[in-house]
């Protein structure tokens, strides 16, 4: 009797030990991937460089964290990537949110903003409504009286195309002001800029640049986050402007759903103490980029949010039913 | 302008440069790895350099990738880029019936004159050409684009009916990809692979790699090469030098011209240069039979738009190719912000990278001697061995550019397919210049019309538009009178 009670004690520990072949106490006990769903030299891929650098030495386990960059689809494909890795805490990926928000509706992916879990937000990237330095307009009211007295004239670029994030706020944006501007689509941002320079479009949606002698000079800032640089601190945002929207577009860090909740949790305390390393925070400062900490959960919640904006915008925009 | 300090700074970076250099002709001359792997694999390195450093290192990966394109193109038929694709029109004849060593003199001769004259248009005139540039709006653009398929049409060989043929599938690859205007899908057959378009790499190492191979094994693959050790040699004397200066001349412009001019993409100067040349040589019958001019106009035209698509970016922050958006990762992890505030602000280190960048050039013409002839000893190994090799490198480096199983298949399906259509005499040039041109043709038209609000005057508005207009109403109107008459010839006769 005792020893079959033995035998069947003997199993469970050994089931015990087939259920979990993962030693968290040593995590990572073998390199993490981070995705980037782009390209190399941009600025995601350059923060997950850095950061992956840094964090191991928050984590027990001492692998390297590497980056994988998985370019292309709109960057779909590296969030398939993920979507399809094994979720044991060796595959994330760092990226700005904007495409888990609105690809699903589109109906063209494979995965939905359920299928994934936020680990943490560490920035949110600042987008205004910029002008040329030298344009007549100087602020805010100037532009909206100009606009409606000629709705339709004012031709603008986003960073993004048709159907993203930034492109979507504008819609919002819009919305909410009751005007209506002239949306010319560019491939990549340098054929905008050399577009707004020449004097083709009159403005942009973007991150400005005066405060670095460039020429984009905000009128208003859609998001709350403003470059950190003195030169912005009188221009309004939208908000305090009174509006009731606040465009958001931040960049973290995501797992796939079901990843054990005590690798997210190592993992989200060891980039939240690596957002205090020296290495890190002039890594913001070279971006003039504030550190915007967002807990797992209050990621979760603003995706969602961001989603649902992103759906409502889709259809009046045509693009889904 | 040469003082200690620069001395100094320069002989500081000379072992950076040097790295930058060879990676890049590397691994530009290995077809599919490219610059951008190059680039790639060096920017870890960069971060931890400084900024002068860093940069010319990454700019010399660049310079180098431009030339090492071409030493493929002459010694295996495959060009290592898309860009070098037209090398190879003179340059195998060169090689085959002449000397590999003289083709591979002219293309490293012409990649040395382009790169300086890129060098020195970017630092004297920087300002007042990248002013110039942004006056181009999409109207010119497009006028442009078309220009260049137009003259690149009436390259080929092949009958008139097979090169429209082929002009017309490669703008059907090119519109594959995710509409700009409409955010809607075209030809992508629901593959998410396809949505930002076919990755460029894996068609060229499909149209060029792959099929070259595919060429090698069906004719005799145990072929003994006889190659000559003595034509490797890659001196030009001082009268051959002479003899093609004016086709540098011709090739470096345009390069400057189409690099300077943001979203054109550098890919199509080396084509427009070759076209100029020929229509301003002295020979044109020698054209596609081994002209020295075919070898230096396209290559001076690639490595002058390394200065052209620099100038835009150092004079107004707006980066003039794709390889020039990722160097710009670099200039800004070392916080240098490029626009018209950096050449004020810090003309110290605007010079340092103006001088490095000419020393990088320099450099270059001595590494190639050096690298080019090694190269060229590819052509005494047997083909039993070489086509598997350039096979499974070339596939390696579609991997490594995309990291998606999906574009080895894409590569492999296009080789196969470039192989059967090249039997039947149709111009694979065509297809390539029509793929890369598509989206720049087809993009800048629709926006025209979007911010004229749909009036075709904007075609003919400013000045400039209105000469590029009738310059292309001219060519079409002359190439469909010539055809007719050829036509009407045939059926007398």
């Amino acid at each position: 009797m005792m020893r079959k009670f033995l035998s069947v004690g003997l199993i469970i520990v050994l089931l015990g030990c087939g259920e979990s072949p993962v030693d968290y106490n040593q995590y990572p006990a073998k390199p993490i991937s981070i995705i980037v769903p782009y390209g190399p030299g941009g600025t995601t891929d350059v923060f997950a460089r850095a950061f992956a650098k840094v964090v191991i030495d928050y984590l027990p386990g001492n692998a390297p964290i590497i980056v994988v960059n998985k370019p292309g689809g709109s960057s779909t494909i590296g969030i398939t990537a993920l979507r399809r890795a094994k979720n044991d805490g060796y595959t994330i990926a760092m990226l700005p949110t904007g495409v888990l928000e609105v690809q699903p509706h589109l109906q063209r992916v494979r995965w939905t903003l359920e299928d994934f879990r936020p680990i943490i937000g560490l920035l949110d990237i600042p987008a205004a409504i910029n002008v040329l330095n030298n344009d007549p307009l100087q602020n805010f009211e100037q532009w909206r009286d100009a606009t409606e007295k000629a709705p339709g004239t004012f031709m603008y670029s986003t960073s993004g195309g048709v159907g993203s994030s930034t492109h979507i706020a504008m819609q919002i944006v819009q919305e909410k002001l009751n005007i209506k501007l002239r949306w010319i689509p560019f491939e990549g941002e340098a054929a905008s800029r050399a577009a707004l320079l020449g004097g083709k479009i009159q403005g942009n949606f973007s991150i400005p640049n005066v405060h670095k002698g460039g020429e984009l000079r905000p009128l208003v800032f859609v998001t709350a986050s403003k470059p950190t640089s003195d030169l912005y601190a009188d221009t309004p945002t939208f908000v305090e402007l009174g509006f009731d929207y606040e465009a958001s577009f931040p960049m973290g860090v995501i797992a796939a759903k079901g990843t054990p909740p005590q690798v997210i949790n190592m993992l989200h305390d060891a980039f939240k103490s690596a957002m205090q390393d020296p290495q890190i925070e002039k890594l913001y400062q070279t971006y003039d980029l504030a550190p915007a900490y967002r807990s797992p959960d209050e990621l979760d919640l603003l995706l969602q949010r961001n989603s649902e904006l992103a759906r409502h915008s889709l259809v009046k925009l045509g693009m889904i039913r | 302008m040469f003082d200690v300090h620069t001395l100094y700074v320069l002989a500081g970076h000379l072992p950076a440069i040097f790295l930058g250099l060879f990676v890049g002709i590397f691994f530009g001359a290995l077809p599919g790895l490219g610059m951008i792997v190059g680039i790639t694999l060096l920017l870890p390195l960069s971060y931890n350099m400084d900024a002068v450093g860093a940069i010319l290192m990454l700019l010399a990966v660049y310079q180098g990738a431009e030339y090492g394109g071409s030493i493929s193109a002459i010694v295996l038929k495959i060009p290592g880029t898309a860009m070098a694709a037209p090398i190879m029109i003179d340059g195998v004849p060169m090689a085959e019936q002449y000397s590999p060593g003289k083709a591979l003199g002219y293309s490293l001769y012409g990649s040395t004159f382009g790169g300086l004259f890129g060098a020195i248009v970017l630092v004297l005139f920087a300002m007042p050409i990248a002013d110039l540039a942004l006056m181009l709006g999409d109207a010119e653009i497009f006028l442009l684009g078309l220009l260049g398929l137009i003259a690149v049409s009436g390259l080929a060989e092949a009958t008139l009916v097979k090169s429209v043929i082929a002009v017309v599938l490669g703008l059907l690859v090119g519109t594959i990809g995710i509409d700009l205007m409409t955010g809607l899908p075209r030809l992508t057959m629901g593959l998410p692979e396809l949505y930002d378009g076919p990755n460029l790499i894996a068609v060229v190492v499909g149209l060029f790699a792959i099929s070259e191979v595919l060429s090698m094994a069906a004719a005799q693959i145990n072929s003994p090469q006889t190659i000559d050790p003595k034509n490797m040699r890659t001196n030009l004397s001082l009268n051959e030098i002479k003899h093609t200066f004016r086709a540098m001349l011709t090739g470096s412009t345009v390069g400057v011209a189409t690099g300077v001019l943001p979203g054109v993409g550098s890919t199509i100067s080396s084509w427009i240069a070759y076209a100029a040349a020929k229509k301003l040589g002295r020979d044109q019958a020698m054209f596609g039979r081994g002209a020295p001019e075919g070898i230096v106009a396209p290559d001076a035209a690639n490595n002058a738009t390394v200065g052209g698509a620099l100038l835009p970016f150092l004079a107004l922050g707006i980066p003039g190719s794709a390889s020039i958006a990722i160097i710009a990762g670099a200039f800004v992890i070392h916080g240098v912000q490029p626009g018209p505030q950096l050449m004020r602000m810090d003309p110290q280190f605007i010079q340092d990278l103006f001088i490095g960048f000419i020393v990088t050039t320099i450099c270059m013409f001595f590494m190639g001697r050096f690298l080019t002839t090694l190269f060229a000893r590819a052509l005494t190994i047997p083909r039993s061995i070489l086509a598997p090799t350039i096979a499974a490198l070339s596939l390696c480096g579609v991997y490594v550019s995309s990291g998606n199983f999906f574009d080895l298949w894409l590569a492999f399906g296009l080789g196969v397919a470039t192989f059967l259509l090249r039997g039947l005499g149709y111009p694979i040039a065509n297809f390539i210049l029509a793929l890369i041109l598509a989206p720049i043709i087809e993009e800048s038209f629709r926006r025209a019309l979007t911010i004229s609000e749909g009036s075709y005057e904007i075609f003919i508005g400013t000045p400039t538009a209105l000469v590029l207009s009738l310059t292309a109403a001219g060519l079409i109107v002359g190439l469909t009178f010539k055809f007719i008459q050829k036509t009407a010839a045939q059926t007398r006769a």
